[in-house]
């Protein structure tokens, strides 16, 4: 399977088994999804909805260099990563990743190093929406800016 | 050419663009490094947030704050990214 840059951004909605189709390959024998899901709550607030926000040039090269390293690293046949852009609500998929490989151990741990990357190197930003009408731009606290 | 007349195309995003209102300006400076300039922006209307806590991408790559900046560059800065 011959992928091209597998990364990308998406204001409308993620469909998955649009997705999922994307990676048939007759040479893999393992897929292995991961989906980052909207939850209503983050460190003790009640959330009602959230934006995210990327800085689409960098995001989209960020993105496609931590694909092609996920790629070479665990010898993958394929892998996608789509992130949402805009306005999204409790249970919205805000990430979805997927991998394909021969057996399963590459294809489960690509797709935790996709995520963990993402997360670390790709610029998007996440502003929450709160029950009581307050909104914050948050990060991980793991974050560390040098 | 002279330093005085070099211009920055700077984009703001996320906290950076609320605390502008606006997404992006061109800037006219004399700064030779990423982090005069981010001084003399921060001077003029302060940002809010120190450099500590801010990363600097030029030309859509990452850089520390020393790189020197030139005609023509384009500067984002960077809060801690909250994708995933």
């Amino acid at each position: 399977m011959n992928q091209p840059s597998a990364f990308q951004l998406s204001p409308e909605p993620i469909d998955t088994s649009l997705l999922s189709r994307g990676l048939l390959d007759a040479a893999a024998g393992a897929f292995v999804s991961f989906e980052g899901r909207v939850r209503n709550n983050n460190e003790g607030r009640q959330v009602l909805s959230l934006e995210y926000e990327a800085y689409v040039d960098m995001a989209m090269r960020e993105g496609a260099t931590v694909i092609e390293e996920a790629t070479r690293r665990f010898d993958l046949i394929g892998a996608l990563c789509v992130h949402r852009t805009g306005l999204l609500s409790i249970g919205d998929i805000a990430v979805w990743i997927g991998a394909i490989s021969g057996h399963r151990e590459e294809a489960f741990a690509a797709c935790r190093f996709i995520i963990d990357e993402v997360k670390l190197r790709v610029p998007i930003w996440k502003k929450e929406h709160y029950v009581d009408g307050s909104t914050d731009w948050v990060a991980p606290p793991s974050v560390d800016t040098p | 050419m002279t330093a005085a007349s070099k211009r920055i195309r700077v984009e703001y995003y996320a906290q950076f663009r609320e605390m502008r209102k606006s997404p992006g300006e061109d800037v006219a400076t004399s700064a030779a490094t990423a982090i005069e300039f981010y001084r003399e922006l921060d001077a003029r209307h302060p940002f809010g947030v120190t450099a500590a806590q801010v990363r600097i991408a030029l030309n859509g790559k990452l850089v520390p704050w020393e790189t020197a900046i030139t005609d023509g560059d384009t500067v984002v800065f960077l809060t801690p990214f909250g994708g995933g």
